[in-house]
C-alpha cells in the first residue's frame, strides 16, 4: 500500500543515529514486552530499524515516527508467530512458573500475573495490550495502528483485563 | 477477593506497572545503529537481485523500474526525498513488499465472520462454514497416544439446514470441537477440507497437508487450537481472530459458576417481553454448556454459542409465552449439558436455563414445555449438531442431535 504523506504529518528531517540513539531505549522495551524475550526484541527491533532506515528520507520528516517502527515490530512478531510458534509452546510456559519470579528485580505485585497473561496472548491482542498500557494510547490510535476496527481493539483489551481479573481472584483465593 | 466496585482503577494500575516492571529489564546494545545499517544493506543487495531476475525474465513495456535498472522507488540514493508515492501503475512493475512505505500488511476480519467459542476460547470463522467433531485424545500421553474422530459423518452441518446434519456430504469447511457426535470413531482420518479444531491434540507449530491445506497450531487460554486452510490470508485472518476471555462475544460465560440461579434483580423474562416494545429486543445468546463432575462438584464449560437477532429473539419469546406449562417432574437426573438461552429484553438480559433429561424437559424460570415452536427460533446452526436431545420424545428431537438414542 502506497501512503501519501499530508503536509500535517511532515515534521523537520533529523538524523536517523541520533533518533536511534533517543529512542532505542523505548522501543526495544515496547519488543521485548511484544515478544516476551530479549533476544526476539533485538531481532524484532534491528530489523525494523534497518527497514526504517532504508525509507528513512521519509520516515524522517514524519511527526510520529515510534509509531512507524511499532508497527514494523508488532508485523514482524505476528510473521515470526505464524512462522515459527513450533519451536515454542507459550502454555507450557505460561502455566511452568514464571522465570521473572525469581528474578529480583520484580518486585511489583502483580506483575507476574501480568506477565503470564502477556505470554499466553495471540500476538495482535498482546499488541493491544501494550500500546494500550505501556505506550499509553488511546483506542482509536491503536486501532489505528493495528489497522483493525477501534471496537475490536476495546473488545481484545476488555477480555484481557477480565481474564487478568480472574487470575488474580484465582491466586488470592489459593493465598487465602 | 478483588472487587472492581470499590476500585475500578486496581486492573488498569496492575497491568501499567506490571508492564513497566518487565520493561525496565531490558537495556539497548551498544551496536544497534550499525546492525540496523548493515541489515539494510543485505535487504538491499537481496532485493536488487530479484529485480534484476525480473528485468531478464519479463519485458514489460514502458516498466519504468525494470526497464531503467533500479530496483523501485527505493534507491541507494539517500538524497531521495520523496515523500509520497502514488499508486501502482498498470503495466509496471510492482513494489516488492519491502520497498512498501507503509508496513501494512494486516486486514480486518471481514463483516459477517461469526464467533465460534469452546471453553474460554474463540475465533471468527466465515460464515459459510458449518460444525462437526475434531479429534478426541486418547487416554494418556506419549508416542504411544492416539486420537480419534468420533462422528466424522456429521460433519458440516449447512447453517441453518438442520435437517441435513446426517449423511451430509463432507465438503464444507467446519469448525470442529471435541466431543462424541457418534459412537463410530476413526483415527488417522485424512483432511481435506479447511477446518478449525479447538482443543487440538497436534503440537503448535506449522505443516502443509496433501491437497494444499496449510495447517497451523496455536496455544490461547489452555489449550491448542489449529487452524487449516488452502487460502493463507484467511488462514492468518482466522488464526489472528484466536482470543483468550471469560466470556465471548456472543455474550455467553466460558465457566459460569451456576447456571441455574437467576441474576440478581432478574425480573421474570416474560413479564418483560410482554412490557417491552418493539424496538427493546437486543437479540439473545444461545449458550450450551457441557457438565463436568471430577467429584468436586459440577463444573459447567461453553461448548457451544450462537446468537439469534432481535426478530427471531421476539418471536421465540411470543410463542414461549403461548407455550404449554412445563408438566414433567422436576427430577435430579444429571444431565451433561445445558442450554442456556440469555434473551437482551429492555436493557435486562435473564438467564432462561433449557433441562433435556428423561424427566425433566423443558425451560426452567419460566416452566414452560419444549415445544417445535418455540424450539424452531433459536435451534439453529450447531445446535443440531452439538445439543444432545437423546432423551427428548416427539417431533421435538429433530431439532438435536440424537446422541446415543
Amino acid at each position: 500500500m502506497n501512503v501519501t504523506v499530508a503536509d500535517d504529518e511532515v515534521a523537520a528531517p533529523v538524523e536517523f543515529d541520533g533518533w536511534v540513539a533517543a529512542r532505542a531505549p523505548s522501543l526495544l522495551r515496547f519488543a521485548y514486552l511484544m515478544t516476551g524475550s530479549r533476544e526476539a526484541a533485538e531481532d524484532a527491533l534491528q530489523t525494523a530499524l534497518a527497514k526504517t532506515y532504508e525509507h528513512w528520507s521519509r520516515v524522517s520528516v514524519m511527526h510520529d515516527r515510534d509509531a512507524y517502527v511499532r508497527r514494523l515490530i508488532v508485523n514482524a512478531h505476528i510473521s515470526w508467530w505464524r512462522r515459527f510458534a513450533r519451536r515454542e509452546s507459550p502454555v507450557d510456559e505460561v502455566r511452568g512458573s514464571s522465570a521473572l519470579a525469581d528474578d529480583p528485580g520484580i518486585s511489583v505485585p502483580g506483575a507476574d500475573a501480568v506477565w503470564r497473561l502477556c505470554q499466553s496472548l495471540p500476538p495482535k491482542q498482546r499488541a493491544a495490550v501494550v500500546l494500550r498500557f505501556f505506550e499509553d494510547l488511546t483506542y482509536p490510535e491503536i486501532a489505528e495502528l493495528l489497522r483493525c476496527p477501534e471496537s475490536t481493539v476495546r473488545s481484545q483489551v476488555h477480555r484481557a483485563l477480565a481474564t487478568l481479573r480472574e487470575m488474580i481472584e484465582s491466586q488470592e483465593a489459593r493465598d487465602v | 477477593m478483588y472487587d472492581d466496585e470499590r476500585d475500578p482503577e486496581r486492573l488498569d494500575r496492575l497491568m501499567r506497572s506490571g508492564l513497566r516492571a518487565h520493561a525496565s529489564r531490558v537495556r539497548p546494545w551498544s551496536d544497534l545503529i550499525a546492525g540496523a545499517r548493515e541489515e539494510a544493506r543485505q535487504r538491499r543487495r537481496t532485493r536488487r537481485g530479484v529485480a534484476a531476475a525480473a528485468v531478464a525474465l519479463v519485458a514489460v513495456p514502458g516498466a519504468i523500474w525494470a526497464t531503467d535498472g533500479r530496483a523501485g522507488p527505493t534507491t541507494d540514493d539517500p538524497a531521495d526525498n520523496r515523500v509520497a508515492t502514488g499508486p501502482d501503475r498498470p503495466g509496471t512493475t510492482s513494489e516488492t513488499p519491502d520497498n512498501r512505505f507503509s508496513p501494512d500488511d494486516e486486514r480486518a476480519i471481514p463483516a459477517g465472520w461469526r464467533v465460534e467459542s469452546y471453553h474460554n476460547v474463540q475465533v471468527r470463522v466465515p460464515p459459510w462454514w458449518g460444525w462437526g467433531a475434531s479429534p478426541l485424545k486418547s487416554p494418556g500421553s506419549g508416542a504411544g497416544a492416539k486420537s480419534y474422530v468420533c462422528g466424522r459423518e456429521v460433519r458440516n452441518v449447512p447453517p441453518g439446514h438442520w435437517e441435513t446434519s446426517l449423511g451430509s456430504s463432507p465438503d464444507r469447511p467446519y469448525v470442529g470441537r471435541p466431543v462424541a457426535l457418534s459412537d463410530v470413531c476413526v483415527d488417522g482420518v485424512e483432511e481435506t477440507e479447511p477446518h478449525v479444531w479447538f482443543d487440538s491434540p497436534l503440537p503448535v507449530g506449522i505443516e502443509r497437508l496433501d491437497g494444499g491445506l496449510q495447517r497451523i497450531t496455536v496455544a490461547a487460554g489452555g489449550m491448542r487450537v489449529t487452524v487449516a486452510h488452502t487460502d493463507l490470508a484467511e488462514l492468518g485472518l482466522i488464526i489472528d481472530s484466536v482470543t483468550a476471555g471469560p466470556a465471548d462475544d456472543n455474550g455467553c460465560a466460558a465457566r459460569p459458576t451456576d447456571i441455574y440461579e437467576d441474576r440478581p434483580g432478574a425480573a421474570d423474562v416474560l413479564d418483560l417481553a410482554a412490557a417491552a416494545g418493539p424496538d427493546d429486543f437486543g437479540g439473545m445468546a444461545v449458550c450450551v454448556y457441557h457438565h463436568t463432575d471430577l467429584g468436586a462438584g459440577v463444573t459447567y464449560e461453553l461448548l457451544y454459542s450462537t446468537a439469534i437477532d432481535s426478530d427471531a429473539e421476539r418471536l421465540f419469546l411470543q410463542r414461549l409465552d403461548e407455550s404449554p406449562p412445563k408438566t414433567g417432574v422436576a427430577c435430579d437426573i444429571g444431565e451433561s449439558q445445558t442450554v442456556v438461552l440469555q434473551p437482551q429484553v429492555a436493557a435486562s438480559t435473564p438467564q432462561l436455563p433449557v433441562r433435556l433429561t428423561s424427566c425433566d424437559t423443558g425451560y426452567r424460570s419460566v416452566w414452560k414445555e419444549l415445544t417445535v415452536g418455540n424450539v424452531t427460533p433459536w435451534a439453529v446452526d450447531g445446535v443440531a449438531t452439538y445439543v444432545d436431545g437423546g432423551e427428548l420424545h416427539g417431533p421435538v428431537t429433530d431439532y438435536f442431535s440424537p446422541g446415543s438414542k
